[in-house]
């Protein structure tokens, strides 16, 4: 059977168990009496059971198996799960982890090695149970090793009857029943043979009083069977009957049926007048079912989902860009020839695509808690690793950010985890030294600020040493001691995202290596973030990150320089304000303008781009614009503002991905093109 | 009238992968639930000919929503999808008024097969 189409799916969905997986096994070790936990898990090692054997990947179905024998046991309190088979099964889960991750990757699962695994589920079954479950391949390999021809005359073999057996079949004839023996074949391919054998039973109870079976009824219950086993039937029914009825059920091969004849003196031996044999395999002279386009009902209706392709939103959200653009054409339009009905009609249109765009955006939504329900697994992994006890708390995990953002932020905050657990929280016993509960906490928040949503890893560890900031940053260059000495403290920690800085004396596996705060920095800038940290000595530190609702389409002030055409994102403005170049003061050789007694550093954007003079303004009003990144915040001076505009951003392609100031680019309803600034950049 | 049925597994897989069998074969999929609760308020409201029955779910098991369903319609025609290693399962269901089981990995012959004798 082709499986491919599936393939999405059963990606999709083996995440899902694999995830519920990690999060249910970490109850479990909290509370190994957590019956609710035990059970989901045994549910979803199921479920990826069923799913894999279906796509045929045998190593995962193979592994499942195994799990789900060693859950069985759990489940049942056969065995209690101990630290050990909670650390086997984290294993299987990383296993299982790798392998769907190869077949994503279009690799074959089977490049893990799962033996050991295996061989160690299977003997904690062993050690567990009474009586150890099968392995799943033992039991695969032993159905073809149980091949028979199935066609072949088979006639019912002779059967022993006892005294008893005879005076019943001869009582019975004398009511007028009929005393039949069926043989009864089943599939090659059956696999449940003992509830397909209690089928026949049960069918035949209906239909008459079964007095004997070969084998017996407790070795047809315990599967000791090959495919036949034969029963001697009284009923009042005719053979053609007992056939029909039998041969509706599925999965039986053949049923042969003979009328026993019994001598009125009791004899041992009975003979058999043979009955048509059919041979049953008919599926395919069954009836052909007509194909018929599926009509889709009108009750369909309650709690149905759709899973879609990111791919197919992404294209949908260009369209919608495009669709903003050709609306703010046709507004242009409007207003310049004066044409009163179509800037009519373009109002209603600019209602419509709102809330088309609204639409898309929240489609396109995510809970941050896809990212951070990975995280308890983390940090148990490192706690363990580290020697360290930690408690994590994840608040506000329904705020929902933008796909695409959510793709990204997952490493940058692993590694602010890691940064926090490895730095920040100190070991049981220095903790309480320092007089704190031995168990650190470690905070995972995110919740909606205004247009942006704000993330923050926290800790009450250490906190972040300031003047060991200084030194090191003077120690590797990075700055000048009298740099380091007119820092603030909240400056001086600041460094720390600069290139090439790590402040741990020894390089460990989980943190260190000097590449880590730069690189979580530039991640988030990448998404139109900011990142900021906060640290107070022995109370702990809180990195912050604010990112922007979505990617695509924001508000921003278009500004003039010259002739060209900027745009500002509306989201880091403060305010604007006109000044005279008399306001302008020259500070440390830095131009500043102050602001109710603030002191604000400017940038000229035609000289910060580079735009050449074409004119010059002396004694006229100058342009501010007050922008702010964190809790810097600088005047970008500019010739003009054009207004406020809602603009789709466009990317500059990779060929221009090396230009910093430019964030993106967006197509004006003129058709003009607008450069957007990137605004944190521009500040430095 | 193609006959109408109710696709019962907690994962969109299965269900999908029973679906496609089925109306590619001229069965109409009514409806679709994850769980047996799901499955016992959806058999009420679409009353379908026919339920396909996964056993291990979240909320109520197959087994429990065969019962309740047999109790509410006597008639109902439920067939079991159950794995390797649930033969007892199996038979409480088949013992609760279940028609007929298939076994994952679903084989299509075996599911059509299945389908079509629980139709009759």
């Amino acid at each position: 059977m082709d499986t491919n189409q599936y393939m999405e799916m059963f990606l999709e969905e083996s995440k899902d168990h694999l995830q519920s997986l990690n999060e249910r096994l970490l109850d479990l070790e909290k509370d190994p009496a957590d019956s609710d936990a035990i059970n989901e898990i045994f549910r979803s090692a199921h479920t990826l059971k069923g799913m894999s054997a279906t796509m045929g990947f045998n190593v995962i179905a193979e592994l499942t198996h195994d799990m789900e024998n060693v859950l069985d046991l759990i489940r049942t309190d056969k065995i209690k799960a101990d630290e050990d088979i909670i650390d086997v099964l984290f294993k299987c889960i990383d296993a299982l982890q790798q392998m769907v991750d190869n077949i994503n990757n279009g690799e074959p699962e089977d490049s893990v090695d799962v033996k050991e695994l295996v061989d160690k589920l299977n003997s904690i079954a062993a050690t567990g149970g009474d009586k150890a479950p099968a392995s799943f391949k033992a039991k695969t390999t032993a159905e073809p090793a149980a091949k028979k021809d199935a066609n072949s005359e088979n006639p019912p073999a002779n059967i022993e009857l006892s005294d008893i057996d005879i005076d019943l079949i001869n009582s019975a004839k004398k009511s007028g029943l009929r005393a039949m023996h069926v043989k009864v074949t089943l599939a090659e391919t059956c696999v449940l043979k003992t509830a397909r054998s209690y089928m026949v039973m049960s069918a035949l109870d209906e239909i008459g009083d079964v007095i004997k079976s070969i084998p017996s009824t407790e070795d047809l219950e315990q599967e000791k069977f090959d495919l036949t086993f034969d029963v001697i039937l009284l009923t009042g029914e005719e053979e053609q009957k007992v056939e029909s009825v039998l041969m509706n059920i599925s999965e039986i091969a053949r049923v042969d049926i003979e009328l026993i004849k019994v001598p009125d003196a009791p004899k041992k031996e009975v003979t058999t007048a043979k009955k048509a044999a059919v041979p049953a395999v008919a599926k395919k002279n069954a009836p052909a079912v007509k194909k018929q386009a599926i009509q889709h009902h009108d009750n369909m209706k309650s709690g149905q989902s759709v899973r879609v392709g990111i791919e197919k939103l992404d294209s949908l959200m260009n369209l919608v860009g495009e669709l903003v653009i050709n609306k703010t054409r046709l507004e242009q339009i409007g207003n310049t020839h004066r044409i009163a009905e179509l800037v009519e009609t373009v109002e209603q249109m600019d209602r419509v695509t709102g809330d088309l765009q609204s639409i898309v955006m929240k489609v396109r939504m995510v809970p941050v808690g896809q990212v951070f329900n990975r995280f308890p697994r983390v940090v148990r992994d490192l706690a363990k690793e580290l020697n360290k006890e930690v408690n994590l708390t994840i608040e506000g995990e329904d705020t929902e950010l933008d796909r695409t953002v959510i793709d990204e932020i997952g490493d940058p905050l692993v590694h602010l985890i890691r940064n926090s657990m490895d730095h920040g929280i100190e070991h049981p016993d220095e903790r309480e030294a320092k007089g704190k509960p031995p168990i650190g906490q470690v905070g995972l928040i995110a919740r909606h600020e205004g247009n942006n949503v704000i993330i923050m890893v926290t800790d009450d560890g250490a906190g972040i040493d300031a003047d060991i900031i200084r030194s090191k940053a003077v120690e590797k260059s990075v700055i000048t001691q009298d740099d380091a000495d007119n820092m603030t403290d909240a400056e001086a920690v600041r460094l720390i995202f600069l290139p090439g800085f790590s402040t741990s004396d020894v390089i460990t596996d989980v943190s260190g290596r000097g590449v880590g705060m730069d690189v979580v920095r530039t991640t988030i800038e990448a998404l139109g973030g900011v990142i900021d940290v906060e640290t107070k000595k022995n109370e702990g530190s809180v990195f912050k990150i604010k990112l922007p609702l979505t990617l695509a389409i924001i508000q921003a002030l278009l500004v003039n320089v010259q002739e060209e055409i900027y745009a500002i994102p509306l989201a880091s403005i403060d305010s604007t304000i006109n000044i005279t170049s008399e306001d302008i003061k020259t500070i440390q050789n830095k131009e500043t303008i102050v602001i109710r007694g603030e002191i604000i550093p400017i940038v000229r954007l035609d000289r910060a781009l580079n735009v050449s003079h074409i004119e010059d303004k002396k004694d006229e009003e100058i342009y501010v614009v007050i922008v702010h990144v964190g809790d810097k915040k600088c005047g970008i001076m500019v010739d003009k503002l054009i207004g406020q505009q809602e603009i789709v951003i466009k990317t500059l392609g990779k060929l221009l991905s090396g230009v910093k100031v430019i964030s993106g680019a967006t197509v004006l309803g003129n058709g003009q093109i607008a450069l957007i600034l990137d605004v944190a950049i521009l500040m430095q | 009238m193609a006959t109408k049925v109710l696709v019962v597994d907690d994962a969109a897989f299965m269900r999908m992968m029973v679906k496609d069998i089925l109306s590619k074969n001229g069965y109409e999929i009514v409806g679709e639930a994850e769980n047996g609760a799901v499955a016992l308020a959806k058999y009420q409201e679409l009353k379908p000919d026919l339920v396909t029955m996964d056993i291990t779910m979240p909320e109520m098991d197959g087994i429990t929503a065969v019962k309740e369903i047999k109790k509410a319609d006597p008639n109902a025609k439920v067939i079991m999808c159950s794995a390797m290693g649930q033969q007892a399962m199996v038979i409480e269901a088949i013992q609760a008024g279940a028609r007929d089981f298939i076994v994952k990995p679903f084989q299509p012959e075996r599911v059509l097969e299945a389908v079509r004798k629980a139709v009759g």
